[in-house]
Parts: structure tokens; sequence; C-alpha cells
């Protein structure tokens, strides 16, 4: 008996439903995995858009540089591919992933994690964030040499990587808990970063005791071994690199180590190092979110406005303002975001961070005791609004003369249209 | 490697795609270097003791095979069991005879500190052994004639689906199964890969999720009332169940695919009407090994009614013994035996009672029977038989329904999405099984179905399996319960 077509057959209904079965697992991921990483960092890979300048780090960077601003300051499209507890093996593996995906004219990166002294840490928390860095990345050779290397994963330990391959491995069990984000997933148009709306006060950072010129080994050798590695990469690709010490509650021992990367960027001829928790950019007072120092919206306006201007000064940056759509309408959308939230703020000083360095007239009252308040008094300063005796009443320009009811608190407009966006009642 | 991590994902598709792809001769020597390969994954140093195991046992078949003498045979077979059940008992029972002597010294009033005994425990040794000695057994009878071929005979020994937990294969069945050329059959394959796929389910989605109330309650029983523990008693029977034939599901179905059949070790078990019935149909291949090569050669039934028993006692407490070395393994043996010695002597009273033969009566003396069986399974769960009697007695001790509506239940390691599959889950099975036992086979009966129809149920298995499943490293998925043994 011939069985040959009999087995012709099976394979090719075989075929089909293996194909059937890779639709289900792709249709299930989809539902099932957690959106976290393709809502920020999905854009990139699927807008394709001409990214100049790309950003990668850990929170710090994530929550510390919006290039919606950049877009708005200076007209130069970016990328911010920084995520919260990315590890310097991580990030470096996201950078050779992103290069293989754009030129960008610089590359900018965040070197707070090349402080740890571990590679990939193997708690829960660390691994579950992993897939935040990593579960946006297309599927690629790229990807499972990644995981390879971050998990130090040997040929034989399928199950370890499998899972950041493909998540769904992680994340099947959410069918308990899913949420209409999941039904109706969307990008987020911050294009990668995640501005902090929220204020804590810090405090000033040791920098008197600690000079800039005090250094200190980095004493970590995955951290020094990562930040060669990407300098060599981006020399390789002829792309320049800027590490970046961003601001954040440094303590002493960390201020001298992060000094001493200046050495370690000085052997590469690509590479510039940029310290500015020396720089005077931020006030700790105001600009923190928390007492890691995540910088809040007013912090990261600050260094996305440093940034900006120290970049386009250096490098050959197109300005795309007005041929852009895309990004224009993500500006608005933000900022309507950026306003709702100022609209539920529940006090002055958060009030007053959500306006500092936004695109917004505004109309504020305030009582001489709440003006004079120390970080009240600093982002009044910053917004540029004037304290007298009987405290502050002031519109700024472009404003219409539309005023708070209740005698404290603000209203925010569209410096163009008048439009009001936000109304905060504090009386 | 375990049947349910990726590795064996990847390995069983590489495998039976070369299996097939090679020429007939040289498909048994793939087999075998692929199950070598497969049992080095749990430890390099396993193969070694497999092969030296399987070199002797080789020898000693076709010593049996050459040698004309009665006594001459009957010296190797003795020296052949002795052998393998000494290895056994030095790898497995040797801690804990040192330990159960100290106790007893201890009673005595002698203080004494058994040395610290460590041997790597090779995985399936248990069963590799029984499959030896019923080989050997079946050659010294003459009911099988010595394997020649050495790689055949290792194949035997080492076949991949079946080496860490069975199904004990018999030499005769087995054997010239070998022996033929395999053909590729795809209705064959399609029935082995469904069927693994059901083992997965019973695996991943009932057996691991009712593992994770079976541990909470386990792990701190004083602190839970009786309906905790029953609960989680009754949801250990259903756990070691699919665990276990779960596995069979997977070993018999990947076997089937590269063209071979092992014996069934489950038939709907929980559905037995006596405990008798019930080792009729649970992990048929070692309960058909005792049958045959331990209570049937020490008499039987048919050496008077105390001999019986007494057969029975041995036969039970050996299988006690042959799952942990460890006195509650022994009282669960013991407990099996009793029962049914106690059904023996309360039948002339069971009769005379005529409780029936209605649907009423037979589901009545299957939930019976389960209950009897349930009880069991604490000795078999807990750490110790004093525990479980601890266990138990709290039973009854201790049963406040309220923790049925208060929210205890959701503190038992599942939340109320995970009860509801669990819920669903042995449902599902428990159907599969009463449709099994009115002789519908669901996989025949799905074969017969337009493929469209057919496709949707093994993806919407498939789809239960990936969802609901324990797996991922959200969860580290049990280890099979009888790898221990």
């Amino acid at each position: 008996m011939d069985h040959k077509p009999a087995c012709r057959g099976f394979l090719l209904r075989a075929v089909c439903f293996l194909l059937g079965a890779c639709l289900l697992f792709t249709g299930l991921s989809a539902l099932l995995n957690d959106k976290m990483s393709r809502k920020y960092a999905g854009d990139f890979y699927e807008s394709g858009d001409p990214y100049e300048v790309l950003f990668f780090g850990s929170s710090h960077m994530f929550n510390g540089v919006l290039p919606l601003q950049l877009y708005r300051d200076t007209g130069v499209l970016s990328y911010n591919l920084g995520m919260t507890n990315e590890y310097s093996a991580v990030t470096y593996w996201r950078m050779v992933d992103a290069l293989q995906r754009c030129r960008p004219k610089v590359v900018v990166v965040d070197v707070y994690r090349a402080l740890s002294g571990e590679k990939m840490p193997r708690t829960e928390s660390d691994l579950g964030l992993l897939h935040n860095s990593l579960d946006s990345m297309p599927l690629s050779l790229t990807k499972v040499r990644a995981l390879a290397d971050i998990l130090d994963a040997g040929p034989g330990d399928f199950d370890g990587v499998f899972n950041y391959l493909f998540p769904l491995a992680q994340f099947h069990s959410r069918y308990r808990s899913l949420t209409e984000d999941d039904y109706h997933p969307y990008l987020m148009e911050t294009r990668g970063a995640m501005p902090l709306r929220v204020w804590q006060p810090g405090t000033p950072l040791p920098l008197d005791r600690v000079p800039a010129t005090d250094t200190a080994p980095l004493d970590s050798a995955p951290g020094e071994t990562y930040l060669r590695r990407m300098m060599e990469l981006c020399e390789a690709q002829g792309v320049p690199i800027v590490l970046v010490a961003l601001p954040f509650q440094a303590p002493e021992d960390q201020l001298a180590r992060l000094n001493g990367i200046a050495a370690l960027a000085a052997e590469y001829p690509n590479a510039v190092y940029l310290n500015l928790l020396y720089e005077d950019v931020v006030d700790p007072l105001i600009d923190f979110s928390d007492p890691d120092g995540h910088l809040n919206t007013a912090g990261a306006a600050r260094v996305t406005a440093w940034l900006g201007d120290w970049l386009t000064d250096r490098y050959p940056l197109t300005d795309r303002r007005g041929s852009a759509g895309s990004w224009d309408r993500s500006l608005d959308n933000v900022r309507r975001q950026h306003c709702a939230t100022l609209a539920g703020a529940g006090d002055l000083t958060t009030a007053l961070m959500l306006l500092a360095g936004q695109d917004l007239s505004f109309t504020l009252c305030a009582g001489p005791e709440a003006a004079a308040e120390p970080a009240n008094a600093a982002l009044l300063a910053r917004l540029g609004v004037p304290v007298t005796d009987g405290g502050v009443h002031w519109r700024s320009p472009g404003a219409p003369d539309i005023w708070p009811q209740s005698g404290a608190g603000l209203v925010a407009f569209d410096p163009d249209t008048g439009e009001e966006l936000a109304r905060v009642e504090l009386g | 490697m375990t049947f349910t991590s990726l590795g064996f994902l990847l390995f069983f598709p590489a495998v039976c795609l070369l299996y097939y792809l090679l020429p007939a001769p040289a498909r048994p020597a793939w087999l075998l270097a692929a199950s070598y390969w497969f049992y080095a994954c749990a430890d390099w140093r396993g193969p070694l003791l497999l092969l030296a195991a399987t070199a002797v046992s080789y020898g000693c078949g076709r010593a049996l095979g050459a040698l004309r003498s009665p006594r001459a045979r009957r010296a190797v077979l003795a020296a052949a069991a002795v052998g393998f059940v000494g290895v056994l008992a030095l790898f497995k029972y040797a801690g804990f005879a040192l330990e159960s002597l100290a106790a007893l010294l201890h009673l005595a009033g002698i203080g004494w500190q058994p040395p610290a005994f460590s041997l790597l425990l090779p995985l399936g040794i248990s069963f590799t052994t029984f499959q030896i000695l019923g080989y050997l057994t079946d050659v010294y009878r003459g009911a099988l004639a010595p394997e020649r071929s050495f790689v055949r005979y290792a194949l035997f020994l080492s076949f991949f689906p079946q080496i860490v937990s069975g199904p004990i294969a018999r030499g005769g069945a087995l054997l010239p199964q070998l022996a033929r050329p395999v053909v590729f059959l795809p209705d064959r394959m399609r029935d082995g890969l469904v069927r693994m796929l059901w083992g997965y389910f019973e695996k991943l989605v009932v057996a691991d999720q009712a593992a994770l109330v079976v541990n909470t309650v386990f792990a701190d029983y004083a602190a839970h009332g009786g309906v905790e523990r029953l609960l989680a008693a009754v949801l250990y029977s259903v756990q070691i169940y699919t665990d276990f034939a779960g596995y069979s599901h997977i070993a018999l179905g990947a076997a089937q695919v590269l063209g071979f059949t092992l014996g069934e070790n489950f038939r709907q078990p929980y559905l037995a009407q006596s405990v008798r019935e019930f080792w009729g149909r649970w992990h048929i291949s070692l309960s058909g090994w005792l049958r045959d090569y331990l209570y049937i050669p020490l008499g039987g039934s048919r050496a008077g009614t105390l001999r019986r028993y007494a057969n029975l006692l041995v036969t039970f407490l050996v299988s006690g013994l042959w799952h942990g070395a460890a006195w509650h393994y022994v009282v669960w043996g013991g407990l099996h035996a009793a029962y049914q010695i106690a059904s023996l002597l309360t039948a002339p009273l069971r009769r005379r009672c005529n409780l029936g033969r209605g649907v009423l009566a037979r589901w009545a003396r299957r939930g019976v029977t389960f209950g009897l069986v349930t009880a069991a399974w604490v000795f078999f769960r807990a750490d110790s038989a004093g525990q479980a009697l601890s266990y138990l007695g709290g039973i009854a001790g201790w049963f406040d329904p309220w923790v049925l509506t208060d929210g205890t239940l959701l503190t038992l390691g599942l939340d109320g999405w995970g009860w509801f599959v669990l819920f669903c889950a042995v449902g599902l099975v428990l159907a599969v099984d009463c449709l099994r036992e009115r002789g519908v086979r669901l996989r025949a009966v799905l074969a017969r179905q337009p493929l469209a129809y057919r496709w949707l149920c093994y993806y919407a298995l498939l789809a239960a399996v990936l969802v609901f499943g324990i797996w991922g490293p959200g969860y580290s998925a049990a280890a099979f319960v009888y790898f221990q043994f």
C-alpha cells in the first residue's frame, strides 16, 4: 500500500494546523500580555519616523527627558528608549537593536545603572521589570542573543529565555485581571517618555562635599563593561554617543563614582560625558517626584530644555517643526492629558510644578502665605510670576481675562487660541 | 527535562522528525541515543548506571535463554533479582532502613545516630528495576525469548517516553514492536498528538491548579478546619490522578507518535465501585506487575483464605514501599490491603443486605470507594503517618461549612477565577471519564468529525492549556508526582 499521498496530506494539514496554532498563540499574546512595554516603546518600532536622537537608560532617562518637548523647542525628532530599572546590559542590547532599525545622529545614554554591581539580578522584581524593557522588541536573532547574554543562558536553558521571547509564558494568567486597555490597547504619544506628575521636595545634593574633581572608580565590572561596549558599538556605527548623569538624589559615594565616568568616556573619540548633577539644571526642592529623585515634569522640562540646547549646538540636527504632523498632534494630545492632571491638582505646589515648563498661558491667584512657601516661591520665580505683599494675582502673556472663581487657584489656557484647558480652584 | 519543559517540546519534534527521515535499520539506534540524552538531562551520571544495569540484565537474559539446567537458571534469576533489588535498596532504601533502625534502638533506650547516607537516586530506578525483573522472570518462565539485539534491549529499558515514570513495559509487549519496522501512519500520529495535548491539559490545567490548594492546606493543616482539609484531600485525589494520568497520556501519546503502543496505565479509576476494582484501573502497569510477579507467585487467592489475606497484605506493603522510602507509604499500602481484606470479610453480609444494582447504588459504591481511596491518599501525601492521622482527625473535629462562603476558600492558593477554572476542568475530566466508561472514545469520535469542527476542538483545548495551565515563570509547574518514585 502506498502511504505517500496520505503522508503528504497529513503533512500539509499539520503545517496548516501549526500555522493556526501560531495565530492562536499570537492572538492570545496580544490579549493577555502586559501592555506597558509596547505602550511606551511600540511607537518606536511601528512609526518609522527618522529619529535623529535616541535616549537610552534607566528610569532617570525614562522619566527625565521628554522627546515631545524637545521637538516643540528644537524641532528634533527623538525617542526615549529608557525604562524603569533597566540595567546597563539591557540598555546595551536595546541600543544594538535600535541601531539596526534607525540611524540616529547621536545617542544619549543615562549612566546611572552602570553603578550597579550586578549585570542582571535574578529577583522576581528585576526579572519582571525586564519585560518592560524587552517585550516590545520584535522577535529577532538580536533579541535571542540579547537574552542569552543578559540572562547568561546556556544553549540548554530554553525555559529562562522563552518567556521573554514569548511573554505569554509570563502573562497567560492575566485572564483574571484584564482591563479595557487589554481589549483596546493603545500607544502612548510621549515618544517613550513617562512624565511624572507628582511633586515631592528633595534635599540639596552634597555637591560641596564632593566637587566634580573628586573621582572614584566606577567599581562595577558589568557597568564598565557595558558602557565600553556601548561606546564601541557607536564607534563602529559612526554614531556619536553622549553619556549623561541625569539629576537625582545622589548620595556622596555615587557622586564620586559618577565623576569617574568622565575618564572612561575620554578613552573613546566619539564619546562625551555630561554630568548634569553639577550643571545647576534642576532645583531638588521643586524638581523631584520621590525620595530617589526621579524628575517630575518640571524637572524633566528643565533637563530636556538644557539637553536640547546642548545637542543642537553640537550636532547637525534637523528642525522638522511644521513638517511632522503626527508630532504636532501628539504635542496637543499630551498637553491635554497633562492639563487633565493639572485640573486635578489638590495643592498649589503641585499645580505650579505642573505649569512649569509647559506651553501654557495662565491666570493665577494665591495668598501671601502660600506664595511665601519655599517650594512655591521657587516655582513662582521659575514661572516668572511676581509676588507682592498681597500674594499673587498674575495673568501671563496671552492669557484671557478669566480668573479662578474661588480667589485662589489658577486657570490654564492654550497660549495661541486662549482656549481654557484646566482650572484649579484652591480657595 | 520533564514533559512540561520547553526543552521537551523542542526535543520531541526533533527526535520524531529525524526518526521518520532515517532508514528503518538506523531508527532504533537513533531512538536509543535520544533516550539516553533525555535521561542524561536529569543527571549525567544516570546513563552510566542505566548502561551497567542494561548490560548485566541483558547478559542474565541471554544466560537464562542459553542455560538448560533448571537449577542454574533458577540461580541466575535469583542472583539477578537479589542484585537488582539490592541496588534499588541501596539507592532508595538504605537511608530509610538506617533511620528506622535508629528509631527502633531509641525505643529500646539505645542512642545511636545513623551515618549520613546520601547517594544519587537515579530517576525512574523503581520503574526500571521492575521492568528488568519482569523481563528476566518472563525469560525464565519461557514466556519470552531473550532479546538478542543489545540495542533493542537497551532501548526497551531506556525508551524515553516511559523511562522516568513508566508505564512499566512488559518485554513481550514492547520488544516485538521494537523489532518491527515502523510505518508512518498519519491517523496514529494525530491520535498520539491529541492524546499528548489532553495529557498536558490534565497536568497543567487540573493537577497543577489543584496542587496550589493542596500544598497550601497540607503545608499548614493545623491552621485549617475540617472543610478545608476535606477539600484539600479530595483535591489531592484529583491532583494525583490527573498528574499521573496526564503524564501517562503524554508518554503513551509520544510513544504512539513514534509508532509504538505502550500499555494503558489508567482506566477511569475513580469510577471503580470497589477498592479491588480500583486497583484494576489505577497504575495498571504496576498493579499488573505486582499481581503477576509477586501476588500470584506467593500463591494468590488459591492458597486458602488466611494465606490470601497475607498475600494481599505483602503485595500492598511492597507497593507502598515501592512508592517511597517512608513509613507513611507503607501505611498507605497497608490501608489498601486492609480495605480489600475487609471487603472480602464483609462480602457475605453485603450480599445479604442486597444494596441494589441500580444507577444510584452504583454511584453510591463509587462514592464510598472514592472516599476510602481519598482517606488513604492522605497518608500518601502527608509527611508522616502521624501527620496523616492528625489531618484526618481534624476533619471531623473542626467541621465548619461557613468557610465555604466567608471567603476562606480564596485564601487557599486560588482566587475566584482559579476555582472556577479548576471546577470546570475537573468537570470536563470527569465527563470524559464517564463517556469512556460507557465505551465512548472521544478521540476516535473527534477523528470522525469534519476537519473544521475537529480542529476547533483541538484549538480550544490548546487555548485552555495556554491560558489556564500553570506554566511559565509565574508558577513553576510542579514536577510530576510520580517522578519521585
